[in-house]
């Protein structure tokens, strides 16, 4: 499998934060789901990938005529309409796709004549998603994509990345608050704490090994703390973030064992108190 | 390349629809007036390409613009192509109504209209050579502070040297040349093309 980016040792020091060292390859064909609370470093890795700030490093992308972007807040301004847009890319992308642009303008009602000024934060993100894909990439960044849609405009969204991803040399990096979203949709998960990735996993393992062990404070003390990675108090409970959910299982047969959901993920490893 | 301009110039163009009620009042009275405003365009034209910095900044276009194919190299020369581009066509074409005007007007000099013109031109510029660095640099916002800080102090700078040199023993009638206008040309492209090498280098180098 090609990777679409290899990244070797990046950093990236700003006076309160540093991003790194970061070691990941994206091997293409695979949705990667980015996740991490605010201020983790998410949007510093990205921005780095595409070279939007220096950093230390190596970073090997393809062309990035072959990449579509949907940034956070960051678009071509909004004294432009859509078919402005077009005039636009058409000249800066030898594979830009009008008809294609076009199409998506009418399936997702958007109208090519309207300022991007007079347009809601749903409607201008669809104009963004729907350009990033007009020049046919193999690599789409998505930072924050589907942030300010509703269910079903998101629906939509992610249906439009699941086509994408149909060919066997697309990718997409995908950060999202919305963890359910990646749920749907990616292979690997990327997890950023604290300018670090903590996990590298990919989707299927982590459904498959990893749980929330659930259980009361008598039923806690007994378990050894080599079985779980991290543990959260709850009023009337503890939930613990467990590795290795068969052998935990066979261990510990009276206890429940949870599937595991990307949030539960986040909590349990950024505010769950960690097994030393 | 190309792309770069059409976004810039479509910026302006649809900026310049709201706009248009200033150019119509300039029409009137270069007409009616029979005054010589072939100065306006060109320096409304300047204003223009000065918002169309603020939009990109309004909305983060060169964080967006630098993921483009070859973006870092073509934002900053079209921004210098469209601007001078622009203030040379402006320049044009109220020279073209100047000339249009100028049956009615007794008082209509051609040399002094074309020498007029020429001057404007240069003069924006050399003021674009001198604040699109700025620009790149610390963005449009830090960079008016900036050029109108660099503006007083040449003006101090310049008043101290009126003041203390005494310019009626200094010979200017160099001035008077026929070359001058041609001189004066040559060293604000050189200026420009300067300017365009130091944008270029902050640029390539500057985060988003």
């Amino acid at each position: 499998m090609k990777n679409v980016i290899e990244i070797k040792n990046l950093k990236k020091k700003y006076d309160n934060f540093t991003l790194g060292p970061i070691n990941l390859n994206i091997p293409s064909g695979l949705v990667i789901g980015l996740i991490g609370e605010n201020g983790a470093g998410k949007t510093t890795l990205l921005k780095a990938i595409l070279n939007i700030i220096k950093s230390e490093g190596e970073i090997k992308t393809i062309p990035n005529s072959e990449i579509g972007v949907v940034l956070d807040n960051m678009f071509f301004p909004e004294v432009l309409t859509p078919n402005n847009i077009n005039t636009i890319m058409k000249s800066i992308y030898e594979t830009w796709d009008s008809k294609l642009y076009f199409k998506y303008l009418q399936d997702f009602n958007l109208d090519s004549k309207q300022i991007i000024k007079k347009m809601s934060k749903g409607m201008r993100k669809k104009l963004e998603i729907i350009t990033a894909l007009s020049h046919q990439p193999k690599l789409l960044i998505l930072d924050e994509a589907t942030s300010g849609l509703d269910p079903i405009v998101r629906n939509e969204v992610l249906e439009l990345f699941q086509d994408f991803i149909k060919d066997d040399e697309h990718s997409i990096i995908f950060s999202s608050h919305i963890t359910s979203d990646l749920e749907h949709i990616a292979d690997k998960i990327v997890f950023i704490d604290k300018g670090q990735i903590v996990l590298d996993i990919l989707s299927e393992e982590l459904l498959d090994n990893y749980g929330i062990l659930k259980c009361k404070k008598e039923e806690f003390k007994k378990i050894t703390k080599t079985d779980y990675i991290s543990y959260k108090e709850n009023k009337y409970n503890y939930e613990l973030l467990i590795k290795d959910k068969k052998k935990i299982h066979k261990k510990y047969p009276d206890l429940v064992i949870d599937k595991i959901t990307l949030e539960d993920l986040m909590i349990l490893i950024i505010k769950g108190e960690k097994v030393c | 390349m190309l792309g770069y301009i059409k976004k810039d110039l479509l910026v302006i163009v649809n900026n310049f629809k709201s706009l248009g009620l200033f150019f119509l009042v300039y029409i009137v009275f270069a007409f009616v007036e029979k005054m010589d405003v072939s100065f306006l365009p060109p320096f409304i034209t300047f204003m223009l390409v000065i918002t169309s910095f603020n939009y990109d900044n309004y909305n983060n276009y060169d964080a967006y613009g630098v993921t483009l194919p070859s973006g870092r190299r073509n934002i900053v020369l079209s921004k210098y192509l469209v601007s001078i581009g622009l203030v040379i066509i402006a320049t044009i074409i109220a020279l073209g109504i100047s000339f249009l005007t100028s049956y009615s007007n007794p008082e209509f000099n051609m040399e002094i209209t074309l020498l007029t013109s020429l001057a404007t031109t240069l003069t924006l510029i050399f003021i674009i050579s001198i604040l699109f660095p700025f620009v790149f640099k610390f963005g449009i916002e830090k960079a008016r502070i900036g050029i109108l800080i660099l503006v007083f102090g040449i003006a101090i700078f310049g008043s101290l040297i009126i003041k203390f040199i005494n310019l009626e023993n200094i010979d200017l009638n160099f001035l008077n040349s026929s070359l001058t206008p041609y001189i004066v040309t040559l060293i604000i492209i050189i200026i420009t093309i300067l300017s365009y090498l130091l944008s270029k280098r902050i640029y390539k180098n500057k985060e988003f």
